[in-house]
């Protein structure tokens, strides 16, 4: 983020405050498409991920008076739709398709290039991921998240955070090397 | 370049997506806009104004409430007709004594049929009379009781059904002597006249001018007297000395 889109963010964090309509939709309009961008991974399509950015920008405008300045206005938005997301697939799936660590098999170690691929394609590669597997790969791999943040946030064990971010991994990467078709080479080891 | 490691592996994802923008539809913010006024417009359900109108409500029931009245019940005239032997013969030995207590044991609402003279051939009618009625059955006594001074017979017990209204003549016809106590009689019947009186309930106007004029009027027929019809309250007696009136339902 450049510095004057964060000023200009953080500017309209007090008519925000005071319920000001036109403050709140040029928040949305500056933060929007990023913020789709965040819902789309973690939905299934686009009509879940638009749902999730209309219940995440409600959520804004109702919490903005909760809002300290602890780290940034667009991070605390961000983390408020990542918990819209989770509300979403929750709601969607009430067990986490949990796997538990010893059924994770190691998948064979390979090197492969990923230049090729097109962001597009690795959207669609996450999208198609198990419902609980998508979830724990975008909170650690994208978010940043730790496996107890994971599981304190989904009500789960860490080591059950571990097999589904292992299990999610091994998806996608053999999903990639198929669509890599011959570039990958087996790595020997 | 070649991917080993996980870490490597979720870096090019991050960096991929860290910045992934999409754009919205229009239709999203419009979405947010109906959905912030609809929450806007949802007020609370206010509780604490049910709450203390309820509590307002009741207090104010509890205050315009009636005194607690005891229930009374008012009857129709209601007629049994009972069976009687023809020709049925008082029993020889019922003794002067016995009729006094039998007397005594007749409550003022319904009446025993035993004490029936012989002449009575084929049925009397026992009656349960509601309060109403009394103040004719008072009538009745005293009238019958001075026929009985004068040594005459009361022209009704000729007949062969007895109304209730006459039945204190008929013990009269069959035991003179007890003229004393039909005199108590009478008397415990126009006290307990006047104790009801005194105790009906006032709902309307003419209740109260009726409760006005029985203070000041201690006559049986006022000088004017309302009752409760269906149409609203009427004149029901009128007693100017000569000029008087009295209706025929009160």
């Amino acid at each position: 983020m450049n510095i004057s889109r964060k000023l200009a963010v953080d500017d309209l964090l007090e008519g925000c405050r005071r319920g000001e309509r036109r403050a709140q939709e040029l928040l949305y309009k500056m933060l929007a498409s990023r913020m789709l961008g965040v819902c789309t991974r973690y939905a299934k399509d686009r009509y879940e991920a638009e749902d999730m950015l209309q219940i995440g920008f409600v959520k804004v405008f109702q919490k903005v008076k909760e809002f300290r300045g602890e780290g940034s206005f667009e991070g605390w938005i961000r983390r408020i739709m990542v918990n819209s997301a989770i509300e979403v697939y929750r709601k969607n799936q009430r067990m986490l398709d949990v796997v538990d660590i010893n059924e994770v098999y190691d998948v064979q170690q390979v090197t492969f290039d990923m230049n090729g691929l097109e962001t597009k394609d690795l959207l669609r590669l996450i999208q198609q991921l198990p419902a609980g597997y998508k979830l724990v790969f975008n909170l650690y791999a994208i978010e940043g998240y730790s496996h107890k943040e994971i599981a304190d946030q989904l009500g789960i064990t860490e080591g059950a955070s571990k097999s589904q971010l292992s299990r999610a991994r091994a998806v996608l990467k053999e999903k990639i090397m198929k669509l890599e078709g011959s570039k990958y080479v087996d790595h020997v080891g | 370049m070649s991917i080993t490691s996980d870490k490597e592996f979720d870096k090019v994802f991050k960096d991929r997506f860290d910045s992934f923008e999409l754009d919205p539809p229009p239709a999203a913010w419009t979405g947010i806009v109906q959905e912030l006024d609809r929450v806007k417009s949802k007020k609370p359900f206010p509780y604490v104004w049910v709450a203390a109108a309820s509590l307002a409500a009741v207090l104010t029931a509890l205050w315009f409430a009636p005194p607690n009245e005891g229930m009374r019940l008012h009857g129709k005239t209601e007629v049994q007709q009972v069976p009687v032997e023809a020709n049925r013969e008082i029993p020889a030995e019922v003794t002067e004594p016995e009729t006094t207590q039998m007397m005594a044991a007749i409550t003022p609402v319904e009446e025993i049929a035993a004490p029936v003279p012989a002449q009575i051939k084929s049925k009397i009618r026992v009656s349960i009379e509601p309060e109403g009625a009394k103040v004719e059955r008072e009538e009745s006594s005293i009238a019958l009781v001075a026929a009985e001074t004068e040594g005459e017979r009361a022209p009704e017990l000729t007949e062969a059904t007895a109304l209730p209204e006459e039945r204190p003549a008929t013990f009269t016809q069959a035991r003179p002597s007890r003229k004393e106590t039909l005199t108590m009689l009478a008397a415990a019947e126009e006290a307990e006249l006047e104790e009801s009186r005194a105790r009906r309930k006032i709902k309307s106007v003419g209740d109260i001018v009726n409760f006005v004029v029985g203070k000041v009027d201690k006559r049986k027929d006022k000088i004017i007297e309302f009752a409760n019809e269906e149409e609203g309250n009427v004149v029901s007696g009128i007693n100017l000395g000569l000029l008087q009136f009295k209706s025929k339902e009160k």
